[in-house]
């Protein structure tokens, strides 16, 4: 939101619901490429509601459409929004607004008429068809319809961005010293000596559940079809183990041996059955301790 | 204003009044650079003044009580919108927490 639209929102004149309405109804579902929205009066109404926490004494406030109305002739009447194009109620259409005063796609090109071409993760320019395009027509091209419609923060796909072109370079890296660089998908793995060998330091020399334990890792949902490289199976495979809830064998062991020790009136009856017996204890027992 | 803080305003357990005080007194004063805010009891009173331009002699303002003004402040608290820095007598200073430079205008 621009300093133009939060100078008309603090108008005297602007019912404070009006505000409101722009923010929530208006301004968030505006498309950023052309500046439109176009939202029924229910729908309008329903993003007006208000439900007060648990325990107020406040009741849920839903404006009539009436009052709905009234709220948006009232942005109309500070310049904020403009009809477009009146709604059909016979043929089941909203009315289509534009916000007059928001920051859009076209606006941007037009004020700043570009100097920047970012090369992509392959290494070619994007090439867009128009001559001069800002960053973010870039970035519109790369995410398609999505950013189109302008929901999309240009922070996430900036991240996105650079996350793609840290992996291009890992693997630009990996077959530069590979030739034989692969990227198997889970369930084409195998449980080769480097695997094997972090899972050593976990379950120990029990191979048996090492091997069960590796098939329901490739064969997870999420693994099964993914494509990686071998080291980043690799790093995926440690925090497998790490996350494993799977005791090692040597702690369940003592989980057993705790679990069989006898009650201590039962082990006192046994001490005395063997004296009884005249054969005394030449045991020691654990449970004497 | 960036995604993040239209869908902070836009819950529908966030009093209707709070997104109008966020928008009037505090994001139209900060940037990404200076997230902090500094206003009077009074400018938070005058910020949620309603003055009717269309009906006639029933023109009147509309104000609200002070009471309201530190509801709304608390409401935008807990929707994570605000941090109360400090009070210095009458001032307040206020952390805007969503702010960023990226995203939409």
């Amino acid at each position: 939101m621009n300093q133009q639209e939060m100078n008309a929102l603090k108008q005297a004149e602007l019912d404070p619901m009006a505000g409101m309405l722009y923010v929530r109804g208006f301004r968030y579902y505006m498309n950023y490429a052309t500046g439109e929205v176009s939202l029924s009066l229910s729908r309008l109404a329903q993003e007006l509601e208000y439900h007060p926490p648990l325990r107020s004494s406040r009741k849920v406030e839903r404006p009539s459409t009436k009052r709905v109305r009234t709220l948006i002739q009232n942005l109309v009447d500070s310049g904020l929004i403009a009809l477009k194009k009146s709604g059909d109620a016979m043929k089941n259409e909203a009315a289509v607004y534009v916000c007059v005063m928001a920051t859009t796609d076209k606006k941007r090109r037009e004020k700043a008429p570009l100097k920047q071409v970012r090369p992509n993760p392959q290494g070619h320019e994007l090439d867009t068809g128009q001559g001069h395009v800002d960053g973010h027509s870039l970035n519109r091209v790369d995410k398609g319809v999505q950013a189109e419609q302008g929901h999309i923060g240009e922070h996430r796909e900036n991240s996105r961005q650079g996350h793609i072109s840290e992996r291009s370079e890992i693997y630009k890296r990996e077959i530069a010293r590979d030739p034989n660089f692969e990227q198997p998908c889970g369930r084409d793995l195998t449980l080769t000596q480097p695997l094997m060998a972090i899972a050593f330091r976990r379950y120990g020399q029990n191979q048996h559940l090492i091997e069960n334990e590796f098939e329901s890792f490739r064969l997870h949902k999420s693994h099964r079809t993914t494509q990686r490289s071998l080291l980043e199976w690799q790093d995926e495979w440690k925090r497998w183990i790490a996350r494993s809830n799977i005791m090692n064998p040597t702690s369940t062991q003592r989980g057993n041996h705790h679990a069989q020790r006898q009650h201590p009136a039962a082990a006192i009856l046994d001490v005395c059955e063997r004296y009884a017996s005249g054969q005394p204890g030449t045991e020691h027992d654990d449970t004497d301790d | 204003m960036n995604q993040r803080e239209f869908q902070a305003l836009g819950a529908s357990e966030l009093d209707p009044m709070a997104v109008v005080l966020y928008v009037r007194v505090f994001r139209s004063r900060v940037s990404a650079e200076h997230p902090d805010v500094t206003t009077t009891r009074y400018e938070l009173e005058r910020a949620m003044e309603f003055q009717p331009g269309s009906e006639g002699y029933l023109r009147r303002v509309h104000r609200v009580t002070w009471k309201r003004v530190m509801e709304l402040e608390r409401a935008l608290i807990l929707a994570g919108l605000l941090e109360l820095l400090h009070i210095d007598g009458d001032r307040r200073m206020y952390r805007c927490l969503l702010i960023s430079d990226r995203g939409h205008e």
